[in-house]
């Protein structure tokens, strides 16, 4: 109520209110829309986000043991020999926009021909690409999720506020002046209905 | 009183203005991406945006001769409605690399996609689609 006080009650506010409230509305329903679609790519890198996970257990045993099985076969040096003979695999950080949202993302640069064979070598180094390249797409996906996740919340916040808030404040205030001009119209016209009897009374007694 | 509703247009207005800060200042064709060590583009609030190179080699193998011209990323339109809200995407190239990623049918140059497509479509092509929110409708 103490913001409703607050209002001067001229034409001039009651103007720049009614601007201000549809203005309002359509903020309102322009957030309603980015929270669906924010809602919608969510869910999206969810389901990603649980097919890369399920991708990844199925995976990680088969280059579990290939790797143990080359541990048997070359020793204990075999990471080393590793180290040596494969290219390196080069990944750049970047930031991609969800609606935006900004996430981290990685570029994830192929490795080049290999050209020292071993046997068994070839395969796990596929495989164990394979498996970082879902790592990484599971890294990406989780990460856009938590992004996403605290856009809606903050969106939702906001559309709330709108919603519950600052729609209803407006609309009171508008009616509290309308009111209160209609108050001051009716009195205008009881002050002009007054003096006019007081006019006629004072023509009969002369 | 005034102070504080000056500051409330203020917000409002800031609002709207921030609600398509993710669509791009300037698109790239799809060849000059190709040709990048990492594809990006700038967007309208200063950010960058890279593209997945797999989804850009995609696109190419769709469109073969045409790809060249395709511009990136494709602008897909929300068209809000009473009811559940619709998609639309624009421009011939555009709809002919949709409806093919899709195997949908596209009209005169613009194409209607409601919301189980675009998920589909988001999930092949995220990084180089983007949703650019209409807010007085069509």
């Amino acid at each position: 109520m103490s913001q409703l006080q607050r209002i001067r009650p001229t034409k001039i506010e009651l103007i720049r209110l009614r601007r201000q409230l549809v203005l309002a509305v359509k903020v309102h329903k322009v957030l309603r829309e980015r929270l669906t679609i924010l809602v919608n790519e969510f869910l999206a890198q969810l389901r990603e986000s649980i097919e890369k996970r399920r991708k990844i257990n199925d995976l990680i045993l088969p280059v579990y043991n290939r790797g143990a099985g080359l541990l048997g076969v070359y020793g204990e040096n075999v990471y080393q020999l590793f180290h040596r003979t494969t290219p390196a695999l080069t990944s750049v950080l970047t930031t991609e926009n969800i609606m935006g949202v900004s996430t981290r993302s990685i570029v994830l640069k192929a490795p080049g021909e290999d050209k020292a064979v071993y046997a068994g070598l070839k395969d796990f180094q596929a495989q164990a690409y394979e498996l970082l390249k879902a790592i990484i797409e599971l890294g990406k996906a989780e990460e856009a999720v938590l992004a996403l996740g605290r856009e809606i919340k903050s969106t939702k916040r906001r559309v709330n506020a709108l919603n519950y808030i600052i729609i209803p404040r407006l609309r009171e205030q508008i009616r509290v002046l309308r009111m209160k001009f209609d108050e001051r119209e009716r009195e205008e016209k009881s002050r002009l209905k007054r003096v006019k009897n007081i006019l006629e009374k004072r023509k009969k007694l002369e | 009183m005034s102070e504080n509703q000056d500051a409330l247009t203020r917000y409002l207005e800031g609002e709207l203005r921030l609600v398509n800060k993710h669509v791009p200042y300037k698109r790239k064709k799809l060849c000059e991406l190709l040709g990048e060590p990492i594809p990006y583009i700038v967007l309208r609030d200063g950010s960058i945006h890279v593209f997945d190179p797999e989804e850009l080699k995609r696109l190419k193998q769709v469109l073969r001769d045409k790809a060249c011209d395709l511009s990136l990323p494709i602008i897909i339109e929300y068209v809000p409605s009473d009811q559940e809200g619709f998609y639309v995407v624009n421009g011939a190239l555009e709809v002919e690399a949709v409806s093919k990623v899709l195997e949908c049918e596209g009209k005169e140059g613009q194409l209607i996609l409601y919301r189980p497509q675009i998920i589909e479509l988001r999930r092949k092509l995220r990084t180089s689609t983007t949703i650019l929110i209409k807010p007085g409708g069509r």
